[in-house]
């Protein structure tokens, strides 16, 4: 019997997609509120402007050193993304807008990772990337506390 | 003459033991596929079956664009240790606490140790990472929950 000779009695060829194990509730539960959370938070950022609401949460480390934390202004730059304002958003915290396409690339992958196992096809990053990263950040969060120009344009 | 469940999971066959050689050499077929022969028995895996123990050594190897999961075929590849880099990097940006910084540091040294090929340390790495991460999220947790307390009791000087 030649099975080639009849279209559909030949099992298709494996693939190791179709090997994927079934996603845990729990991963489940947790992407769904992680989904719903960010529309619900997106949604009230585009609606409230951070610089004239005062129910977003300020930053402890500010409150307490009157410090530039590397995260200060994160609220301020999305809802500025939000509105399509890039320079704006990157003149409150351009750490973060930079960061946003590494970010949205490694949560991918993170993602991936849990719910079918394998993640995006990617190396894992050189270490010196990771230092380089590491430098930026402490530079970021120092230079941007210096109250002088041009470096004083960091702040948020 | 045999069965077999295809990885559609729909039954084939009954076909010779040649014709199913033949599909695991196509890839059709593995040592997981279920196999059952025509006259009676129950479904087995077909690498339970000696007559096609050599079928399946001769086997087709994993096609050049399936990814290499690690340590699986490839031992030289780090195996899996997490960095925890994103994580890092949404509790520096988003916890407002320099712990960030921190967990940021360990997980670049995962990367430094597993290229040394430093498992031990790499893991020991990974697990300070995770460790900060989640001191860091509980941490900005805990502000924000304050923070919001205090703002509906009215509390937050303006």
């Amino acid at each position: 019997m030649d099975a080639e000779k009849y279209p559909g009695s030949v099992p298709p060829v494996i693939s190791r997609r179709s090997h994927s194990r079934a996603v845990p509730v729990g991963v489940l539960v947790l992407a769904a509120v992680f989904v719903i959370g960010s529309v619900l938070g997106a949604a009230v950022l585009y609606r409230f402007d951070p610089t004239r609401s005062d129910f977003y949460p300020i930053c402890t480390f500010h409150q307490v050193t009157e410090l530039h934390c590397p995260g200060c202004g994160t609220l301020r730059a999305a809802h500025q993304l939000l509105h399509g304002n890039l320079l704006a958003a990157l003149q409150k915290n351009a750490l973060f807008v930079l960061l946003l396409p590494v970010i949205g690339l490694l949560l991918a992958n993170f993602i991936l990772e849990r719910t079918r196992g394998r993640g995006l096809r990617v190396r894992p990053l050189p270490a010196a990337w990771l230092w380089a990263l590491v430098a930026l950040i402490l530079a970021f969060s120092l230079l941007r506390n210096l109250p002088l120009v041009p470096f004083n344009s960091l702040a948020p | 003459m045999y069965k077999i469940l295809g990885s559609d999971q729909q039954e084939y066959g009954p076909v010779t033991a040649e014709q199913l050689s033949q599909w695991v050499a196509e890839g059709r077929a593995n040592a997981q596929s279920l196999v059952k022969p025509e006259q009676g028995g129950e479904w087995r895996p077909m690498g339970s079956y000696p007559e096609f123990a050599r079928a399946l050594e001769n086997a087709p190897v994993p096609r050049a664009f399936d990814p290499v999961l690690p340590g699986e075929n490839n031992p030289g590849s780090a195996p899996g240790i997490p960095n925890y880099l994103v994580q890092s990097i949404l509790v520096t940006i988003c916890c407002c606490l320099p712990i960030g910084i921190v967990a940021v540091i360990f997980a670049a040294q995962v990367n430094t140790k597993l290229q040394a090929g430093d498992i031990e340390g790499a893991m020991k790495a990974s697990q300070n990472a995770r460790l900060w991460c989640w001191i860091g999220l509980i941490a900005g947790l805990i502000t924000t929950v304050v923070y919001l307390f205090l703002y509906g009791r009215g509390e937050i000087p303006r």
